[in-house]
């Protein structure tokens, strides 16, 4: 029995050397990576996927698009806060890329179900390192096992010289609007499991907050980007009415906001109901890169 | 508590030492504790069917008792059935009810009779298919004297409840654990290892092979209508290999649990998808609720003697009756149905039990006649499990026919297949291991070797470990 116990306790032993070695190489590697490579960027955008695939960011100059699939407002703002801690002496200008969908709670759902939650641990692991403080900050439950196995598989488990998921990009589409369905949008948009029409994101809100703060040290710039009139049609007056006050709010700050949310594009300008595809980010990019250089003027 | 999950990652330990730092000397204590985590390991999950499980315990341990001073064969016989009605009443009214309500009606609006009657709202009991059949089979076995019925009732009630098998077996006979939990269990460090080694593959299955599987074989059988038919086969492999893996990843770790504590359970899986025809997957899949059904419904009813007609009315009979078990669901019985479709042809040009021996004996590979036997019985067992998973039976017949429209020969998403290659991995895993007593036996490896492949398959379970998911048999 002692043998056995004493086998049972080397081997895990070992493991345990290995987690902590993997773990500490990837912790110096997320410390000392940089964040862009030459030549750096002066315009960065960032956002959810309406961000991801309608700011292309070779039609801007010295521009980079960090936006990134389902990404909520609150990691949005952390990741502007590390580009931030890493931007001293830099001059940044953040677009910040918002919608009536970054209100919906359904952003701070994504914490609570795996299938979910994988993603994000997944992709800002970097960001989220223990003990996250993120979560306290926001007040944000969150699936702890989900959280804790996500940072052993993204930390522990190999060496790994990248970490840069996190970074985002920007993301050509084709032309879908045929395939694309809008109810189904919708509903994971604005509407619960049983039907309901979801609450606003706390989180949400106290992210655009602390955005707002940070402009004291940065240039910060809201850009709600175009969606179609059917998918603009179908969102619920609450969600309407919330997102133009607290835009309302941020514009009485000094915060500058560019509205394209009813901008007048071809439907073959379009992803699906809600994205803009290649062709639709080429026609925006004229029309923000000449309303961006106006408002940089001033 | 999951067998995957971390409260069980602590349970375990603390039950070990416990159990061990009693010493094999006192086995009642050893017993007690073992009936006290068993208790507690199924009231974690709802401790109000704790109740249930002790009913059924005292009922058959009296029952048992009993049957032994009473001579006279009525009396026997009246014993016997408190028993059947007992177990089987809380089966059929717990797993049941609901399902018998919708059912007349269904037949009752088919001919003409509406009417409503009121359904109950039912929460099935983790498990109850299991101890219950566990149960009757110790008092069908004293009823037919081939056991003594014990008095010691710590024992009885640690052999009704014990953890490693209690929610989704294997349905043990008494005849063999019941036994082994009344002589001195010493501490076997090679048995222990061995042990530990079964649980880390069933882990594997679980983790690895079934919860990825599960992710595409629900997305796929959620929405048949958007995929093409290859995707539609991949749905139904990725299905296949979900409940393979869950199902014998579970044993396998009942099984290796049960040796941490020097118990050895019977095997319920023996590489059922290397089967060379249908018969042969049922004497490796569930081993022992096929055994059971053998020994308690299928030679009662009269087996194979009686003729053809018998026979064949025998073996529908157990056929539809093990796809019952399984759920309240009519495409569970057509699961069970479409089985003995692929299985009467056999039995009727007798050749049910033709292939009796080992595969591919002393050669790596299989024959080519072996490889398209296992390629034939594989697809049979495909093409069943689709009744099993769909939601209902016109659902079961839309996705089948999906899957052989030549018209709608659309591609696979590369990221949907992606997970073949785990799949590939366990069938030649488990082809090289076809002679061991499950995948990690390797007992005489050098041990930089074995730590390197507990290693491997530990980074493999680390790596594609997500949501804790339930087992699929504790449904049952």
């Amino acid at each position: 029995m002692k043998l056995f116990i004493f086998r049972l306790l080397a081997f895990s032993c070992c493991w345990a050397v290995f987690l902590a070695g993997n773990y500490l190489y990837n912790l110096s590697n997320i410390k000392s990576e940089e964040i862009f490579e030459n030549p750096q960027p002066s315009l960065i955008f960032m956002g959810d996927s309406h961000i991801m695939t309608g700011i292309n960011p070779n039609l801007f100059e010295h521009a980079t698009n960090m936006g990134y699939h389902g990404e909520p407002l609150y990691i949005t703002q952390l990741k502007a806060q590390k580009v931030q801690e890493k931007s001293i002496g830099e001059n940044r200008r953040f677009v910040i890329g918002i919608g009536p969908q970054n209100l919906s709670d359904f952003n701070e759902e994504k914490l609570l179900k795996d299938k979910y939650a994988k993603k994000i641990w997944d992709t800002y692991y970097p960001l989220l390192l223990p003990p996250a403080p993120l979560f306290k900050k926001y007040d944000l439950k969150y699936d702890k096992r989900s959280y804790l196995k996500g940072m052993v598989r993204n930390m522990c488990l190999y060496p790994r010289n990248k970490h840069d998921r996190w970074k985002g990009h920007f993301e050509a589409r084709a032309y879908a609007l045929e395939t694309a369905n809008l109810q189904k949008t919708i509903q994971r948009h604005f509407y619960n499991s049983r039907g309901e029409l979801r609450d606003v994101s706390q989180a949400a809100i106290r992210a655009l907050d602390t955005l707002c703060y940070a402009r004291k040290a940065n240039n910060i710039i809201f850009v709600i980007l175009p969606v179609h009139p059917a998918y603009k049609e179908q969102i619920p007056q609450p969600f309407i009415d919330s997102f133009q006050k607290i835009t309302q709010k941020h514009k009485k700050q000094g915060i500058p906001i560019l509205d394209y949310l009813e901008y007048p594009l071809p439907d073959s300008a379009f992803y699906d109901y809600d994205h803009l595809n290649q062709e639709g980010a080429r026609i925006f990019a004229r029309v923000l890169n000449a309303d961006l250089k106006q408002l940089f003027q001033q | 508590m999951l067998f995957n999950s971390i409260e069980f990652a602590i349970f375990l330990p603390i039950v070990f030492a416990i159990y061990w730092s009693i010493g094999s000397r006192h086995v009642r204590r050893q017993n007690l504790a073992l009936l006290i985590a068993s208790y507690f390991f199924y009231g974690w999950w709802d401790w109000r069917f704790l109740g249930l499980i002790a009913f059924s315990t005292i009922v058959d341990f009296l029952v048992g008792k009993k049957l032994e001073q009473t001579t006279g064969q009525k009396k026997r016989k009246t014993l016997l059935y408190i028993s059947l009605a007992s177990n089987l009443g809380l089966l059929l009214f717990f797993k049941y009810y609901n399902f018998f309500i919708d059912s007349f009606v269904d037949a009752f609006t088919f001919f003409g009779i509406n009417f409503s009657p009121s359904h109950l709202h039912i929460v099935l009991p983790v498990g109850i298919s299991f101890y219950t059949f566990q149960t009757l089979s110790y008092t069908i076995d004293v009823y037919q004297k081939k056991i003594k019925p014990t008095t010691d009732w710590i024992a009885f009630s640690a052999f009704v409840s014990f953890f490693p098998q209690l929610v989704a077996g294997p349905i043990e006979r008494a005849a063999n654990l019941l036994p082994q939990f009344q002589k001195n269990r010493k501490f076997d460090t090679e048995k222990a290892k061995d042990g530990l080694r079964q649980i880390l593959w069933g882990l594997f299955k679980k983790i690895v092979i079934a919860d990825t599987c599960a992710i595409y074989a629900n997305d796929i059988f959620s929405n048949p209508d958007s995929y093409s038919t290859p995707a539609l086969w991949l749905g139904a492999i990725y299905f296949a290999f979900q409940i393979y893996g869950d199902f014998s990843g579970y044993s396998d770790i009942a099984l290796g649990l049960a040796r941490l504590f020097g118990f050895e359970l019977m095997k319920n899986f023996n590489l059922p998808y290397f089967s060379r025809d249908i018969a042969e997957f049922w004497r490796r899949w569930h081993i022992s609720l096929s055994s059971w059904f053998k020994d308690y419904l299928y030679i009662p009813l009269g087996g194979s003697r009686g003729g053809l007609k018998k026979t064949l009315r025998n073996v529908l009979i157990i056929f539809l009756i093990s796809g019952l078990w399984h759920g309240a669901n009519w495409t569970f019985v057509a699961w069970g149905g479409v089985h003995a479709l692929f299985f009467i042809p056999l039995l009727v040009l007798k050749r049910n039990r033709k292939h009796l021996g080992k595969i591919a004996e002393d050669s790596l590979l299989p024959s080519l006649s072996e490889a398209y036997q296992i390629s034939l019985t594989f697809l049979q067992v495909l093409i069943a499990w689709v009744f099993f998973r769909a939601a209902n039976i016109k659902e079961a017949i839309h996705y089948i026919s999906g899957m052989f429209d030549m018209a709608n020969m659309g591609t696979i998403e590369s990221y949907k297949a992606k997970y073949l290659i785990l799949i590939l991995f366990l069938l030649a895993w488990e082809w090289n291991f076809r002679d061991k007593e499950h995948g990690l036996h390797i007992p005489k490896w050098p041990t930089h070797w074995r730590w390197l492949t507990y290693s491997f398959f530990i980074w493999l379970i680390l790596y594609f470990v997500g949501e804790e998911q339930e087992f699929i048999y504790f449904q049952f």
